[in-house]
This record gives C-alpha cells, sequence and structure tokens, in this order.
C-alpha cells in the first residue's frame, strides 16, 4: 500500500514537471475571434469611447482649457466618427459575405474624412479623443483598410 | 537491480497514461457558425447603436447650449 502510495506521488511529480517543461505549447488555442465579431467588438468599444471623449470635450470646454471653436472641430471630428460607426453597423448586419463587408468597411472609413480632419484637431481635444482615434484605426484596420 | 531504476521502470506506464489522458484533452473548440457568428454581430452592433445615437444627442445638445 506504502509502496503504490510513493508510485502515484512520484507519478504525479513525473507529470508535474512535463507539463511545466513546456507541453502547454503543444495545445492548440481555440478557434480565432471571426473577424466580423472583433470589428463589431470595436465599433461597439468606439461607441462607448466617444461617449467619454464627448463628456470630457464638453467639460474642459466649460473649465477654460478648450475654446469653443477647438470644441467645434473636435464635435465635428466625433460625430463623423459616430455617423459612420453606425454605417459600419448596419454592413455589419448585411448578409454581405465577409469579403464584400470588409471593403465596404474600408470605404466607409476613407471617406469619413477622419483621417483629414484628425491633423486640424488641436493638442487638448487630441489627448481626448486619443481612445476613440485609436478604435477607429482598430476598425479600419481590421476590415483591412489603411492606418489613420 | 538499483532500486531507482524499479521505480522509473514502474512509473513508465503510469506516465504514459497520463500523457495519453492530456492528449486527449487537446480538444479542437468547433468554430462558430455563420449564424452563431451574425447572432453575436447583431447583439453587438445593436449596442453600439444605442450608444453611437446617445453620442450625437450629447452633440447635438451641446450644440444647441452653445451655437
Amino acid at each position: 500500500m506504502h509502496r503504490k502510495h510513493l508510485k502515484t506521488t512520484a507519478a504525479s511529480a513525473v507529470v508535474l514537471a512535463i507539463l511545466l517543461a513546456g507541453c502547454a505549447h503543444k495545445i492548440p488555442n481555440p478557434a480565432p475571434t471571426p473577424p466580423q465579431v472583433k470589428v463589431s467588438n470595436a465599433v461597439n468599444a468606439l461607441a462607448a469611447s466617444l461617449d467619454a471623449a464627448i463628456t470630457g470635450l464638453i467639460s474642459a470646454r466649460d473649465n477654460g482649457k478648450l475654446s469653443q471653436e477647438d470644441l467645434r472641430v473636435a464635435r465635428d471630428l466625433a460625430t463623423a466618427m459616430a455617423t459612420t460607426g453606425k454605417q459600419i453597423d448596419a454592413e455589419l448586419r448585411s448578409a454581405d459575405p465577409w469579403a464584400d463587408q470588409k471593403l465596404k468597411i474600408a470605404r466607409l472609413v476613407v471617406d469619413s474624412g477622419v483621417a483629414t480632419a484628425v491633423k486640424k484637431l488641436p493638442p487638448t481635444a487630441a489627448t481626448i479623443l486619443a481612445a476613440s482615434l485609436a478604435l477607429f484605426n482598430e476598425i479600419s484596420l481590421g476590415a483591412g483598410g489603411p492606418a489613420l | 537491480m538499483n532500486p531507482w531504476v524499479s521505480i522509473v521502470l514502474a512509473l513508465v506506464p503510469e506516465v504514459r497514461a497520463v500523457v495519453a489522458a492530456i492528449a486527449a484533452l487537446r480538444k479542437q473548440y468547433p468554430a462558430m457558425t455563420p449564424a452563431e457568428i451574425q447572432a453575436i454581430v447583431v447583439d453587438v452592433t445593436g449596442q453600439a447603436d444605442t450608444a453611437f445615437d446617445a453620442v450625437l444627442a450629447k452633440i447635438e445638445a451641446d450644440k444647441q447650449a452653445h451655437p
């Protein structure tokens, strides 16, 4: 009985050693997240981020850290991202195959004018919108579009 | 025979059985069906649209307050 217990304990130790030695790297990863789901999640995150950014921009204006004119520029950019986001959502829900959706989404991103407008963004507004712009960029790249 | 050799030889079938069990655990997670993908996309984009509408409403309200 004691010998069997010793054998089991030793076997467990050997197995543990095997696992620690890198067995894990041979276990295949679960199926990757479908690209449509990735892009959808990024669009959803963009919406949440824009909501926070608008609140931040308005607060910065109210506290004198951002001029009304600078706020207008930032607001227009946020509007462009939100409007484009809704258009991307509509395309994602369409019956188009992903290959076609990608092209259309990439086109929507280019036509949004965000890449041009972001260059006119004042520094304070750019900081507040940084997270939103990063997500917009992620959406573009996820659809095979250009980087901002 | 050296007792350590005896132990190692005795352990071989035990280790073999555990390694086989680990290999059996390496199951492939099935990929999502198109219908499952679409269901997730519809749900997530629906939430996004609601949030975008709220953003646009907030922008519009501020425009009205500060023309």
